[in-house]
């Protein structure tokens, strides 16, 4: 085997106490793409952003053709050979397109402070030099008509490409992409891959991350699979869209069904005693970040009592769509309908009180506050209508539900394990007396075993209460268990959409989270 | 320089001509101020508007360079233009330090490490007697000799050097030094994995700010005689915050714009409490403050800034124009030939 250009041996990354990335090791090879996929929260950006040097690792050694990168500065990265991308696009938009480039020949320039200042000779001709380079580099993705516009100028695709050019100028042996296809349609999303495979042509390595599962599957050398910050497999497209550990990362695992299975029959039960109500009803909802559509086109019915599951691979559109629906996300168009009124255009705080309450992803629980206080805050909107010993009531109930944190009333927020921030961040919800429950990844970031119990709460939080649950979940079994319907998300339209049942034994959802089969 | 020729072309004009359309002394005199304030805001803009850094202590570099001028001249008896070397390159090296000392700070921490930086200035300009000569000051700084000491002739002085200045300055951000002080501005990570020593750059943008402020200094002690320590506390660094904003943080000639303006309302000011004593003591506190608010809250970029975006739109609606009428007359022998006949008549 030939020298690695890069080789990551063991490391490791803690925030606030949880291993957000553990003992991971992989290399890439000189004229290879590598591309780093996992489900959400599994720690890639963080891979990414250890061996691009943004934070050092905790433990373990990142090293580059044969020097070990531990203790180089950021700043010296570039000149080593190393250049990235970013997950939210990091242009310089008040510069020209040719000055972003122009901004990734800094370390091959040299002229300093005065030189330019006074513009001496030596300047001149750098300055000159750089222009011509950064043409070249334009070119090279057509770019090249755009040169003297302003880069906010440009429309997002564009944007991608001159993000590339700007990390290509530098000349790197490796490139570090991460999620290059977001926000793309179809045909850039191939052009792009074409773009990918023309750069590996030219001798540069790629290591990217990236949600798009066909376009991984179709330009990938080799992939490296990472889960709950633990590398879980590696291999080519095809093996991994077959390694079982893979499916069971994205979609959940087989042997979860035991344990919230049993309930299966008390669902069905459930379900005929509803009064069908139609509590959410969405039409034609369109979601935009800027200039890009995220979601397109979205018709979702929320019935009474139900758990509805939203399910997707990343970047599918669902928090989004939890967003817009409890209008956090303001840039959308369409009918927002819950309990028959209009809500698109209420802001968040508007719509606490018609009774949608919205529990968000990592929880955002008040970590400064006690356990108590951020119930109490949880009913704040009513806390004028609603007498205090009332409010205390209804405390005690939910503590009925969940006595651990009835033991922990005067501990602060912050210092509660991460099941138990989210059983807190779902009381909160709750005491703002809802009835409807937005879930959004409840089980991200915990335990298997902590997972599953939250969802076990959740479904016994309908069962005691009726509360219609809209459910956003990472691991599409455990979440299809509690479920009664679900809908499927891809690239921000729903693809597939049915009973539980239905769905999780649809061929379909699997290629949602893995990517159509291979070159089909 | 292609970028700015024109500019800097119109703006050599204005400054050679205008003495002229004002003839009177007492215009001269306010002229050199601005100049003065000029010098200060243009340094400042780098570290604010480019490199993103906040200085609300900007006067004690401004102190530092009027007093060490100031003493070498009239305690030591050296020519006030070496005192003008010292006045630029102590501060220049101070802010070196300072900015050394304070780097890994930003956003509050840095402006109360400045605020507080300024106080310590003031405070040490005041005290230190048998130096500054304390709360009385320094007299008899003698003037820069430039072929005599008239206000017009300090006039073309300060605005000669504020012209160098200008041009170094325009010359530093259009090259790819000012390029990596903008990308810092806008983002510290991305400015990093291109290469960039974020905090090389910082310290260079504070130093050269700190340099610009301490000539500025030595330049208004030779032209004022006198020195207190009075202008160079708190007040004044709000005034540079105040016009490096109104001009337009990302903008040189914002500076210059925004000088130009706060001295114009501080005049008008003066005079006016010349006829209303009750608009005496620190009215012109109350009114930059309110510019200060007003602007942010409805003018982020600076006026220059945003008169160059309204120009921009005029061009492209003109052009967008242009285009519609010679889409029209090629349509000429199409179906709407009559409406493109009309559009003919009209624009012959």
């Amino acid at each position: 085997m030939t020298a690695a250009l890069l080789q990551v041996e063991g490391i490791s990354m803690e925030f606030g106490g949880v291993r957000a990335v553990q003992n991971v090791s992989f290399s890439v090879q000189p004229n290879e793409i590598v591309a780093l996929i996992g489900p959400n929260g599994a720690g890639k950006s963080t891979i990414l952003n250890m061996i691009a040097g943004t934070i050092p690792p905790l433990q373990g050694k990142v090293s580059f053709a044969d020097q070990s990168l531990t203790g180089v500065k950021g700043y010296e990265y570039a000149s080593l050979g190393i250049a990235r991308t970013f997950q939210n696009l990091q242009i310089f938009d008040e510069m020209t397109v040719l000055e972003n480039v122009m901004i990734a020949l800094h370390p091959k320039t040299r002229t300093g402070l005065f030189a330019n200042g006074f513009k001496l000779p030596l300047a001149r001709r750098e300055e000159k030099k750089m222009v011509q380079t950064a043409r070249k580099w334009l070119a090279f993705v057509g770019l090249e008509q755009s040169a003297h516009q302003l880069a906010k100028s440009l429309p997002y695709g564009k944007l991608k490409q001159l993000e590339i050019a700007r990390a290509l100028a530098a000349e790197p042996k490796l490139l570090l992409l991460d999620e290059p296809a977001a926000g793309l349609n179809h045909s850039e999303t191939a052009k792009m891959a074409e773009l990918l495979i023309n750069i590996k042509d030219f001798g540069t390595s790629i290591l990217l991350v990236e949600h798009d599962m066909d376009m991984v599957m179709s330009i990938a050398d080799r992939i490296v699979v990472v889960d709950r910050g633990v590398k879980i497999a590696e291999g080519k497209p095809k093996e991994i869209q077959t390694n079982p550990k893979v499916i069971a990362a994205y979609i959940g695992d087989e042997n979860e069904q035991v344990a919230v299975g049993v309930s299966q029959k008390q669902r069905m039960n459930h379900k005929q005693d509803l009064v069908r109500e139609k509590v959410l009803t969405v039409k034609e909802l369109t979601a935009r970040y800027g200039p890009v559509e995220v979601l397109h086109g979205i018709e979702l019915e929320v019935y009474e009592g139900e758990i509805v599951s939203l399910l997707g691979s990343n970047g599918a559109g669902k928090t989004t769509l939890l967003n817009c629906l409890c209008g956090l996300h303001t840039e959308k168009e369409g009918v927002i309908q819950f309990h028959g009124r209009d809500i698109h255009r209420y802001p968040a705080d508007a719509i606490v009180p018609f009774g949608m309450a919205h529990v968000p992803e990592h929880r955002q629980i008040f970590t400064t506050l006690t356990v108590e206080d951020n119930l109490w805050l949880g009913a704040a909107h009513r806390l004028n209508q609603t007498s205090r010993a009332e409010i205390q009531q209804e405390m005690e109930e939910i503590f009925t539900l969940f006595p651990i944190l009835q033991e922990r009333r005067t501990q602060l927020g912050g210092t509660l394990s991460g099941g138990q921030q989210q059983m807190l961040a779902i009381s909160r919800a709750l005491l703002s007396r809802p009835s409807m429950l937005l879930l959004d990844e409840p089980s991200l970031g915990l335990a298997p075993l902590v997972g599953k119990e939250i969802l076990e709460m959740v479904k016994r939080i309908r069962d005691q209460w009726g509360t219609t649950v809209l459910l956003v979940e990472q691991n599409a079994k455990a979440a299809l268990e509690i479920s009664d319907r679900a809908y499927v998300l891809n690239t921000g339209r729903i693809v597939l959409e049915g009973t539980a049942d239905e769905v999780s034994n649809h061929p379909e959802i699997q290629s949602a989270y893995l990517g159509k089969t291979h070159l089909s | 320089m292609k970028q700015f020729r024109k500019s800097f072309l119109i703006y050599l004009l204005i400054i050679l001509l205008l003495p002229f359309l004002f003839i009177d002394e007492y215009y001269h005199s306010l002229m050199v101020i601005t100049g003065i304030y000029a010098i200060v805001a243009i340094g400042l803009s780098l570290v604010v508007g480019y490199s993103g850094q906040i200085s609300i202590g900007q006067a004690a570099f401004w102190g530092i360079g009027a007093y060490i001028s100031a003493i070498l001249s009239t305690k030591y008896g050296l020519s006030p233009i070496l005192g003008l070397i010292a006045a630029t390159i102590i501060p220049c090296i101070i802010a070196f330090i300072l900015a050394r000392a304070i780097a890994g700070l930003s956003g509050y921490y840095l402006a109360m490490a400045t605020l507080a930086f300024g106080y310590i200035v003031q405070i040490l300009l005041t005290e230190w007697e048998a130096v500054t000569g304390g709360a009385n000051g320094l007299i008899g700084i003698p003037a820069i000799p430039f072929f005599g000491e008239s206000e017009l002739r300090m006039y073309y002085l300060v605005w000669g050097i504020v012209s160098l200045v200008l041009l170094f300055t325009l010359n530093l951000v259009h090259s790819r030094i000012g390029r990596a002080f903008r990308a810092i501005h806008k983002s510290e990570i991305a400015a990093t994995s291109m290469g960039i020593d974020v905090r090389k750059f910082r310290l260079s943008a504070f130093a050269l700010g700190g340099m610009f402020t301490g000539l500025s200094g030595g330049l208004y002690a030779h032209y004022m005689g006198m020195l207190d320590p009075q202008p160079f506390g708190f007040h004044e660094s709000i005034v540079f915050i105040t016009i490096v904003v109104v001009g337009g943080m990302t903008s040189i000639w914002g500076a210059l714009v925004g000088t130009v303006f706060i001295e114009l309302i501080r005049t008008g000011l003066a005079e006016l409490s010349d006829i209303y004593p009750a608009l005496e003591g620190d009215i012109d506190t109350i009114v930059f403050g309110a510019i200060l608010i007003l602007i942010i809250m409805f003018m982020p970029e600076g006026v220059v800034p945003r008169l160059q975006m309204l120009w921009k739109n005029v061009q492209f609606r003109q052009r967008q124009m242009k285009e519609q009428q010679t889409t029209y007359s090629q349509d000429e022998n199409g179906t709407t030939y009559l409406q493109d006949n009309k559009e003919g008549e009209t624009v012959r």
